[in-house]
């Protein structure tokens, strides 16, 4: 073998060598989030505990100023004595203060009749002063976690489930589970650290493959573990069991003229899957036929698309401005009158 | 040499052999007994030297009749091979490799380890005077050094039968002394040889022992001085590529051997009457460097092919 | 004297042969063939870099790991490994017989087989050498698009490997063996792997046994899109055998073609041209 051939069978085995072993690192330990890829989902998801079954986020800002909110408000009585009361006694305009909302479950095991703990982080403008005093004359106490103010309530402290609030950073707070937001509060300030025990959701590489694999651009989304929902659901072994055998599953919508989206479930198996399909294709079935006559309802019936691969089920869905107008013209005919600005 | 094939001394032995591609006859009905030292094959283009040639290193399989080398048959027979070196008439090299690395790898074949292959082949390299360009690539070889890298690999693993095919093709002067040297230099350190030609003139350089061949026939074989004077009757054409062809030109003139002389592109060709004075010359000039570099020089057989038919009609 | 083993004096022919074929012009050929799927797949990155909808099969984002399938199965399993397996494989013999190189092989105590087989292993590590680093390459720029993981989709890779080396040598054996016995082994090969198998694969009965492909099949785990051209035709593909089976019959098709090949070799004549 000359010089030359052995260098170029060096070069090319160390090219080979150096994959397979980037891979084999990637397969047992994981990559640090963006070393191939740019980090997906919102900063918020490195304060979610690695072992949540459910995440979701929404981009508040911009479903609230989306058309389909104005084309809904301006046709829909919805009643905003709600709003301004919670305005009033927190400060917080659901309108303008909130820019985004991650949220997750947990499966809490220190619990067995609830299906799990939550916890919700808001990004926006709070008047941190007003919402304290408002929980503290509710009942609940200051505590001091991490050089942190958590304010927690006494709720359901009993079954050892009380709920807290942090204002983690300016304009961060973080709502839920007293457990979820002391571990937000860790994640917070020393990062995951998979030694102590403490990682984020970012490193939860089947949680994580869904939120990539989500379409970019949406402005909800929530994606989780579909059966330990449901075997934390407490539902009657007869309904249980005709539950389809979905693991995981992902809604992703893009709330703006209208509303378009994906929902996507993996099936345990092909078979599963296939059996999944048939199912959604009867609903789509009889949605169509239920759509009858009319244009606005059927051009959303037909941007239903079933598909996905292997295992997975997929079912895209495009709900025209129009089908909005169509409630708004439904509730005008009972009588329902918009309210006047 | 007889021409019954003799199986008790002979080191290639046909018997009734022939060879035919198709419809067309390469060797026809040859029996022969090739005896241990210099054996010439001599024969124009076409008559059948190739064809023996591939026959007694097991490239062919014959039709009919047996071969045998060294005493053994060798179609099929690997093991031969140990003692047999051979030299193709083709230029054709793996020319990205150097000589030392191709005659390495090639010796490597018979089994030797890396250290010993590769000093077997800078002692064969060395035999043919090419130890300077080892680390060149073949590519940029000169025809005569790739003449003599062919003949390293073939001698490399000292082998006891040396088969040549038209070695001094496309050789200079120089080399091409050497390379009759060196043949001459294996012969007497025991190894039989058999190295074919069209130019009686290179035989002739290198052995007495000759077997005239053509159209697979084998038309005569013994003393090579017993058709030399047929070939003096018939005018030697030499082809010479020189660096100064009208120098070497005006020398040739003033010789009266010398018959006629023409211009081919960077080369003279010359008619000559007495090739063995002529090349005897011709050697001494490119030795003496006057007349700038002798790079190649070739003999057509025409020449021979006369003579050929002049046997075959007497 | 004994002439050296069959393996020993194999092992010499690769390693003489090796370099032969890695610096020849058919490696410029291999060069582009493999480079075409690279530099697709780096313009499928820097696409799904700028335009972030992602690339969609039937509505739906196609993962990384998805397209990394389709370009295993459609570019390299379907084209690139039969081109490969027929250039080089009819060439073994034939590249030295028109080079005039073979009679230098040929006059050396080994067994002829055993040039057969020693540039077989050649062919086997030089398209081997090339086509796992430009998979490699495609792998980690495709599959991280779409939000595939690298870690997840890595046991498929290494699948993906075996696969393609079992294609190699099959393909090569296979046309080394029509190399050694056809005229003009070349057109052979291509009608063999571009119109025989092709249309065998998609008809009812056995005559699919009598491809390479047909077995290959049974090794391809990637997931296809679904109520796609493509995940139809991976449907009639999917009439396969067993992993086991097909790996037995792979092996027997190596073997076999790889005997037949040497003992052709064994007893063919090579005239060299003049």
């Amino acid at each position: 073998m000359t010089t030359r051939t052995r260098y170029f069978v060096i070069v090319s085995l160390l090219v080979l060598g150096i994959g397979l072993g980037t891979g084999l690192v990637a397969y047992y330990v994981g990559f640090p989030a963006g070393a191939f890829a740019k980090h997906a989902g919102p900063e918020e998801l490195g304060f979610i505990p690695r072992d949540a079954t459910v995440i979701a986020f929404a981009n508040v800002q911009e479903i609230m100023t989306s058309d389909v909110r104005q084309r809904l408000r301006s046709r829909l009585p919805l009643k905003e004595d709600g709003q301004r009361e919670l305005q009033d006694r927190t400060g917080i305009n659901l309108e303008s203060d909130v820019d985004r909302v991650v949220a997750c479950l947990h499966p809490d095991t220190t619990t067995t009749n609830m299906p799990g703990a939550g916890m919700i982080l808001a990004r926006g403008r709070f008047d941190e002063a007003k919402i304290e005093a408002l929980m503290r004359d509710h009942g609940a106490h200051v505590e001091d976690y991490r050089s942190k103010r958590l304010i927690v309530g006494e709720f359901h402290e009993a079954q050892g489930n009380s709920f807290a609030l942090s204002f983690m950073e300016p304009g961060l707070a973080v709502f839920g589970s007293t457990k979820l937001v002391r571990s937000a509060i860790d994640l917070h300030q020393a990062g995951d650290n998979p030694q102590a025990g403490l990682q984020s959701v970012v490193g939860n590489e089947e949680l994580m493959d869904l939120v990539h694999a989500l379409d970019t651009g949406n402005n909800a989304w929530a994606v989780g573990r579909f059966d330990a929902l449901t075997s934390k659901a407490h539902l009657p072994d007869d309904l249980s069991t005709r539950l389809p055998a979905i693991t995981w599953f992902s809604v992703s919508t893009h709330i703006d003229g209208g509303i378009r989206g994906v929902i996507r479930a993996d099936a345990r198996d092909e078979e599963a899957a296939n059996n999944l399909r048939d199912v959604v294709r009867g609903f789509m079935a009889l949605a169509k036929m239920q759509a009858g006559s009319r244009p606005e309802m059927q051009a959303m019936m037909q941007s239903l698309e079933l598909g996905g691969a292997g295992k997975t089920v997929a079912l895209s869905f495009d709900v025209p401005s129009q089908v909005f107008d169509a409630i708004g013209a439904i509730a005008g005919q009972k009588g329902i009158r918009p309210p006047v600005h | 040499m007889t021409n019954a094939a003799d199986p008790g001394t002979g080191i290639v032995v046909a018997d009734h052999l022939s060879k035919w591609y198709g419809q067309v006859i390469g060797l026809n009905d040859v029996s022969v007994s090739v005896p241990p030292g210099i054996t010439g094959l001599l024969g124009p283009n076409g008559a059948g030297k190739s064809t023996f040639m591939k026959v007694i290193t097991g490239q062919l399989k014959p039709s009919k009749g047996t071969i045998t080398v060294l005493g053994e048959p060798i179609w099929n027979n690997p093991s031969l091979y140990f003692r047999i070196g051979f030299c193709p008439e083709q230029d054709a090299f793996y020319d990205r490799m150097t000589g030392l690395e191709w005659v390495t790898a090639l010796v490597r074949l018979n089994g030797l380890s890396d250290g010993d292959a590769t000093e077997m082949a800078h002692r064969a390299l060395e035999a043919v005077e090419l130890t300077d360009a080892a680390n060149k690539k073949i590519g940029a070889y000169s025809k005569g050094m790739r003449q003599r890298v062919k003949m390293a690999q073939a001698l490399a693993h000292d082998p006891h039968l040396l088969i040549l095919d038209e070695p001094l093709s496309g050789m200079d002067p120089i080399a091409r002394r050497k390379t009759i040297r060196m043949v001459k230099d294996w012969a007497r350190a025991g190894k039989s040889i058999i190295v074919s030609s069209h130019i009686l003139h290179e035989i002739e350089s290198m052995t007495s022992n000759i077997l005239l061949i053509n159209q697979g026939r084998i038309l005569a074989e013994g003393n090579v001085h017993q058709i030399r004077d047929l070939i003096d009757e018939h005018p030697h054409t030499v082809y010479i590529r020189a660096e100064q062809t009208r120098g070497l030109a005006r020398a040739f003139l003033a010789q009266d051997d010398v018959l006629s002389l023409r211009f081919e592109d960077e080369a003279v060709v010359v008619q000559t009457g007495r090739p063995d004075a002529f090349y005897a010359r011709l050697t001494d000039l490119a030795a003496s460097g006057e007349l700038g570099a002798i790079h190649e020089v070739t003999s057509p057989d025409d020449n021979l092919q006369a003579v050929f038919k002049y046997l075959v009609k007497s | 004297m004994k002439p050296p083993p069959l393996v020993q004096s194999s092992v010499r022919i690769f390693d003489l042969s090796l370099g032969q074929m890695l610096w020849s012009r058919r490696s410029v050929f291999l060069g582009v063939l493999l480079g075409g799927p690279v530099l697709l797949a780096l313009a499928l990155r820097i696409v799904s870099t700028l335009y972030e909808a992602g690339f969609r099969i039937n509505g739906v984002r196609a993962a990384g790991a998805s397209i990394f399938g389709m370009m295993i199965w459609l570019l390299y399993l379907r084209f690139i490994v039969p081109i490969l397996g027929v250039f080089y494989g009819t060439a073994l013999i034939a590249d030295e017989v028109d080079d005039k190189t073979i009679t230098y092989l040929f006059t050396r105590p080994i067994p002829r087989r055993a040039v057969l087989f020693g540039k077989f292993l050649a062919y086997l590590a030089c398209t081997v050498l090339l086509v796992l680093p430009s998979v490699m390459l495609v792998f980690f720029l495709v599959v991280p698009t779409g939000g595939g993981s690298i870690g997840a989709a890595f046991p498929s890779l290494v699948g993906d490997f075996g696969m393609l080396i079992a294609g190699l040598a099959a393909y090569g054996a296979v046309f080394a063996f029509v190399g050694t016995r056809v005229k003009r082994p070349l057109i052979v090969g291509l009608v063999f792997s571009f119109g025989w198998e092709p249309t065998v694969l998609l008809l009812p009965g056995y005559l699919k046994r009598l491809t390479v492909a047909y077995y290959l099949q049974a090794l391809v785990k990637h997931e296809m899109p679904q109520d796609s051209a493509v995940s139809v035709l991976m449907q009639v593909f999917r009439e396969v055998p067993s992993v086991a089976a097909s790996l037995v019959c792979l092996a027997a098709i190596v073997a076999g073609t790889l005997w037949l090949s040497g003992r052709a070799v064994e007893n063919r004549e090579y005239v060299l041209e003049q």
